[in-house]
């Protein structure tokens, strides 16, 4: 293996029999693919949770090491408004792994066309083992209502010639439609015992010494992210950090935006906010991932009897940034709304407007 | 009125004949019978027709119908004249005019050789005696004078139609001419202006009319009605019968003719009426007002000279020049009257409303009814607002007073434009730009070609025409008599910012190359010089910025026009004017006239309206988000917002408008109003509070209007985006008011988001993860990575670096991208020295070389392979992939870059030996 690899990439398991939790969803996997079939698959869980590794394990399992030779595809076609779009696909023998979203709200077209295309074609290579194709769509819950509807009936028609894989965070915004007509596999986040096992693991192979105080930290600190942990620890271990390992550089600097909410409830403190608020969006950081963090850090210091007002209002707020499409509106909104809550306001916020 | 188209055919003569054509109307013979006829007046006209039957008509049954033609022509060319006159000699008092008429007619022969004014003197004097009889009740004329006058006018008619004889086809054709027009000729002018007399019931018996042309206030059932009532009666063809002939406009030659052969009076409508009230024993008045009327009309009365003397200067000049035209006009026609005063004995100084009339007929000066024309500057001084000597004009006067020699001068940059070519006149409209531009023109003896927007002025278009332009010399002063062909030429482009459109397409670059190349000067206007199509074109012009006047300069030319209309306006209602117009001049002129159309008077009221008016205007949206913030009782605006205005301020545009609340809401310092029960830091908070909610859910209006096409959603997002803020928030903004900048970081944010979808994608294979984990984890990580291999300030490092950028199949440009994606203010890179980012760049390429020689080998190879068939190139990728270096094999032994090397060339010599 090249040394060069993150060890995120490094230590990643190639096969179902490795994987080093979840051991036994990872049998009923392997018992799925016994017969050379499978139905199509919902794979969702957190982040870092080990979805795709096992997706990747799992048509290794039934095509062998050849789904492990991909190679960039660009894929190209024409909205209804004759606009010219492309989209890069990985694409191995045996399957195609595209992640639609990347296209925005023509992502509908993508499903129409490209999948279509796909799942139409019979496999030529005769060699293979099987008679279908694997599609893996990624990031399903950020498809369009459309783009989803388009995808259930494409579901039915050309099950013979295609399977597909569903990759998500949650399941919340896929219709129902689609969940019932794929097998829904949940993967949980390891346990902090799992990623301090993995974590000592790794660091044995790397002849690296890793304290389990350090292990636990890290744990913590990435939020059972195994992915971050192992990143983390790498960094800490090149960075020679022993102790007071980093948080992320934008979970910093949520937290700093928390601080200057929480020192000042003003109209020119709301101001800086949102430069702050606007800077994070810009970088992508998802509004929901903004909203949580953001909520986690100025809950510290209020009690529990304001604490649920503001936990209220950021639910309500985060369901407006999510049904519209200006985060900034309502992260502001939020934070104007926590800074009356902050300030002891309530009541006077009901009465007066 | 049907039957007045008979009086152009011959056939009616013969009516004229006989009595019992008369009997033709059943309502004549009802009036006929009456038995009570005032004797008098009867017996005059019973010695009339007599006498005239004797002569004229006679004269006329002998001529050949063909002849016909000539005499209806003759009476045509004077017949307009002839009316007017008729009006001028009522309005003549003394009777020693009829006599010096009288005495005219000795020397008629004469005159009648003479132009057409003398012609119609003649008539004049046959309408000497309708008047005479007015005026003197109607007594009936010594029959000596009538005999003289009916010699006279025999004999005129006899020459006439000797003289006009020859011309037999030109009459034809004039005859036709004159048919087309009687059956175009439009209604009564000023149709129920009048009030009609009534007087007694019997006023009029036994006397017979007969209407011939359009009057000026009555219909012909209407006049009718009048004699009916009035007991008398109207026929509608001439005959001996007849007394009285009103003439109106365009009145049938014919009829006219033959009226004036049995002598019968002619009456204008204005006579015809004080007829009436005289008969009735009142006191005539018509004729006297409609003089008066027409006096005003022009406006030359004396008071009107002297609050001129009180006037500010320019609007001085202004004033006199308006009255210029009317003092030629008089003049004109004083002299030769003045001359001979014996043979041309009517006093035409005492009647400029046949001046008027004339003129209008002879249509030889436009008298323009619209103000903006007429009261338009003619001369450099009645410019108004531009008499400073470092006025704008003044300098556009001395810049291109100056063209030529700063042609020969090389004086690059200065400041009064000496060396730009061009000028560019920019301001508001109504301040004068073209009229200004014009006038310097004039003055300095250019002639103009102007081109504005209803001209195509495409790239292509404009060289043509400007080339042929400056080549060819203008005729115009030959017909002039000047000997001197103007050599002097400008070109004036008019509204440059209108040039849009396929139409113009390219007209810009075309003018500024006609600019560049040109030999005479070019004066370019525009309104908005900050406009996007005219900033290419600004950095060759002098750039001249003409502001509105001073509302003083305004008012008091304002007040000067009206003093000329006639129009009582107090000042106060013209300052408004002003005002509301906000110095546009030519639309505070239009208001004007409009009003004074209806009355002469224009209340405050009235004046205060204007900016009802003057709502249609749309603001932009950093005047809208002005007003969405005003506070309900802000003092500087006495009018408070009303809810619908309010409303109406989020659809000036809809969708920019609530990203300017969003983006300024945090500029306003809101209005206090629970200080009594709140601290002021806190109600700005429940303010805020509820302000951003209200934005919030605006937005989300929006969304779902855009997603669902639901426009009829737009009221409720315009209560939300823009009337809840503004109402939460009211108070005053702070002056400096920022562009939304959404839209930016929302570009910002998009071009971000490619760049790491680059970076997912590249990565893809190798990290197996989605994009937020690449974003939110990998991303600082590969930073983090690479900028320690770059300094750590070993050598070995760099190729470390390039090799982990292969390794993830990242590029050059990812590594750029990196370094811009997920940086927060505050974050900073440690400083990389020039020369490894050098060494890096170079080590990539080289590394890089050899990925692209791979991949046209892959290229080659996969030719070939096409040409070979399918199934061996199935066969090529099954077995190759270990040596094609575009796929990546996750189980590659490629521990040290040297070891990888070989083996990337060892694919590339396979792929090609394939």
């Amino acid at each position: 293996m090249p040394s060069n690899l993150l060890w995120a990439d490094k230590y990643r398991p190639k096969d179902l029999s490795l994987l080093d939790y979840h051991k036994e969803q990872a049998t009923d996997l392997k018992n799925l693919t016994q017969d050379g079939d499978f139905p199509h698959l919902l794979v969702y869980g957190p982040l870092g949770a080990g979805k795709k590794t096992r997706i990747m394990c799992l048509l290794r399992e039934m095509f062998g090491p050849g789904v492990e030779k991909l190679k960039e595809e660009t894929m190209s076609f024409t909205t209804p408004s004759n606009k010219k779009l492309e989209i890069l696909a990985l694409s191995s023998m045996y399957h195609i792994e595209i992640n639609p979203s990347d296209v925005g709200h023509n992502d509908r077209v993508v499903i129409m066309d490209v999948i279509k295309n796909v799942a139409q074609t019979h496999q030529l290579n005769m060699s293979s083992q099987k008679d279908f194709k694997v599609i893996v769509l990624t990031d399903v819950d950020d498809l369009s209502k459309d783009a989803q509807h388009a995808l259930r009936r494409t579901m039915e028609k050309y099950v013979a010639n295609c399977r597909i894989i569903l990759c998500a965070t949650s399941i919340s915004r896929v219709i129902p439609a689609i969940r019932s007509r794929c097998l829904c596999v949940r993967v949980p986040a390891p346990t902090e015992g799992e990623v301090i096992k993995i974590l000592k693991n790794v660091a044995s192979i790397e002849n690296v010494n890793l304290t389990d105080e350090l292990a636990k930290e890290i744990a913590v600190k990435s939020e059972r992210n195994l992915r971050r942990a192992l990143l983390m620890a790498e960094a800490s271990f090149v960075n020679n950090i022993r102790q007071g390992i980093p948080k992320p550089d934008w979970e910093i600097f949520i937290q700093k935006t928390a601080n200057v909410i929480l020192k000042e409830q003003s109209m020119q403190s709301l101001a800086s906010v949102r430069n702050n608020l606007y800077e994070l969006i810009v970088n992508g950081i998802p509004s929901e991932i903004i909203f949580k963090v953001l909520l986690e850090d100025l809950l510290k210091p209020c009690d529990s009897s304001v604490g649920a007002n503001i936990v209220e209002e950021a639910a309500t707020y985060q369901y407006r940034s999510v049904q519209g499409n200006k985060e900034i509106f309502h992260l502001e909104a939020f934070v104007a709304k926590f800074m009356c809550h902050y300030s002891g306001l309530v009541q006077q916020m009901m009465e007066f407007f | 009125m049907s039957r007045d188209i008979r009086s152009f055919f011959g056939a009616t003569s013969k009516k004229t004949k006989g009595q019992k054509n008369i009997a033709i109307d059943s309502d004549e013979e009802i009036i006929n019978k009456t038995p009570k006829k005032t004797s008098k007046n009867k017996k005059a006209n019973v010695i009339n027709s007599d006498s005239e039957e004797d002569k004229t008509p006679v004269k006329i049954k002998k001529q050949s119908p063909n002849l016909k033609p000539i005499n209806v022509s003759d009476v045509f060319k004077n017949s307009s004249i002839k009316q007017s006159k008729v009006k001028e000699k009522l309005s003549s008092k003394d009777s020693v005019k009829t006599e010096l008429g009288v005495h005219k007619d000795e020397d008629f022969d004469k005159t009648l050789q003479e132009l057409d004014d003398d012609i119609l003197l003649d008539n004049v004097d046959v309408l000497d005696k309708t008047i005479d009889e007015i005026k003197s009740n109607k007594k009936p004329k010594s029959e000596k004078r009538k005999k003289i006058n009916e010699d006279d006018d025999s004999s005129t008619k006899k020459r006439k139609l000797d003289e006009s004889y020859s011309d037999g086809q030109a009459a034809f054709e004039n005859k036709r001419m004159m048919y087309e027009r009687y059956l175009n000729r439009g209604g009564p002018k000023n149709h129920g202006k009048k009030t009609y007399p009534k007087g007694k019931k019997d006023s009029l018996k036994g006397l017979v009319f007969l209407r011939t042309g359009v009057l000026d206030s009555l219909l012909g059932e209407e006049f009718q009605d009048i004699v009916a009532k009035h007991g008398g009666r109207v026929v509608h063809a001439v005959s001996k019968k007849v007394n009285y002939l009103v003439v109106g406009e365009e009145p049938g030659p014919a009829k006219m003719a033959k009226a004036e052969s049995y002598n019968i009076p002619f009456l204008s409508e204005d006579e015809f009426l004080d007829l009436i009230l005289k008969k009735s024993d009142m006191n005539p008045k018509y004729v006297m007002e409609s003089k008066k009327e027409e006096d005003s009309g022009v406006g030359t009365s004396q008071s009107t000279q002297e609050y001129d003397a009180i006037e500010s200067p320019p609007v001085k000049i202004k004033k006199e020049l308006t009255d210029e035209k009317p003092d030629i006009k008089e003049t004109n026609i004083d002299k030769p009257t003045q001359a001979d005063i014996k043979t041309k004995p009517i006093k035409y100084e005492d009647i400029p409303v046949s001046t008027k009339v004339c003129t209008k007929n002879k249509q030889n000066v436009p008298v323009y009814s619209c103000w903006t024309e007429k009261y338009k500057p003619k001369d450099l001084k009645q410019v108004i607002g531009q008499q400073r000597p470092d006025s704008e004009l003044n300098k556009l006067f001395k810049w291109l007073q100056n063209w030529q020699e700063n042609r020969k001068s090389d004086n690059k940059k200065s400041w009064d434009g000496s060396h730009n070519k061009c000028a560019l006149l920019s301001g508001p409209p109504g301040v004068g730009k073209t009229t200004t531009a014009t006038l310097v023109a004039q003055s300095l003896g250019f002639d103009i070609v102007e081109f504005n927007a209803s001209d195509t002025r495409s790239q292509k278009l404009l060289r043509e025409q400007v080339t042929e332009l400056v080549k060819s010399r203008t005729i115009a002063g030959f017909a002039e008599g000047q000997k001197k062909v103007n050599m002097k030429r400008i070109l004036l482009m008019d509204e440059v910012d209108g040039m849009a459109g396929n139409e113009d397409r390219g007209g810009m670059q075309g003018l500024i190359q006609i600019i560049k190349e040109s030999n005479i000067p070019i004066i370019c206007m525009c309104n908005d010089r900050y406009h996007q199509k005219i900033k290419s074109l600004v950095n060759y012009c002098f750039d001249l910025k003409l502001t509105p006047p001073k509302p003083e300069q305004i008012k008091g030319f304002l007040k000067s026009v009206c003093f000329k209309e006639k129009i009582n306006v107090s000042y106060d209602a013209l300052g408004d004017i002003v005002k509301n117009t906000g110095g546009d001049l030519r639309q505070a002129l239009n208001y004007l006239s409009l009003w004074s159309v209806d009355h002469n008077e224009i209340s405050d009221k009235t004046a205060k309206d204007v900016d009802r008016l003057l709502k249609d205007t749309i603001p932009g949206p950093w005047e809208v988000i002005r007003r969405v913030f005003t506070h309900k009782n802000h003092p500087s605006d006495p009018k408070p917002l009303s809810f619908i205005e309010r409303q109406r301020l989020f659809f000036y545009d809809y969708s920019i408008g609530p990203l300017f609340v969003q983006e300024n809401y945090l500029k306003v310092t809101p209005k206090m109003e629970f200080a009594n029960i709140l601290k002021p830091k806190h109600e700005t908070l429940l303010r805020l509070a509820a302000a951003t909610d209200a934005i919030s859910f605006g937005a989300l209006v929006e969304t779902r209007i855009r997603s669902t096409n639901n426009w009829s959603l737009l009221d409720c997002q315009a209560m939300y985006s823009s009337v809840l803020p503004g109402s939460y928030l009211s108070g005053a903004l702070s002056p400096n008011v920022n562009f939304p900048g959404w839209l930016g970081k929302n570009s910002k944010r998009s071009k971000l988001s490619r760049m790491l979808t680059e970076i997912h994608t590249h990565s893809k294979p190798r990290t197996c993860s989605s994009k937020i984990a690449i974003q939110l984890d990998y991303v600082t990580t590969f930073r983090n990575k690479i900028m320690r291999f770059l300094t750590s300030n070993l050598e070995y490092d760099i190729a470390y670096a390039v090799e982990f950028l292969n390794l993830y199949k990242l590029t050059k440009d990812d590594y750029d991208n990196l370094l811009q994606v997920m940086v927060w203010s505050g974050t900073k890179f440690p400083d990389i020295p020039a020369k490894v980012k050098s060494a890096f760049t170079r080590a990539y390429k080289k590394s890089s070389n050899l990925e692209s020689r791979a991949s046209f080998a892959k290229k080659a190879k996969k030719t070939e392979a096409d040409d070979e068939g399918v199934e061996d190139n199935e066969d090529s990728s099954d077995d190759d992939i270990k040596n094609n270096p575009m796929i990546k094999v996750c189980v590659r032994k490629a521990s040290d870059k040297v070891a990888e090397k070989p083996a990337k060339g060892k694919g590339k010599a396979k792929a090609k030996k394939k």
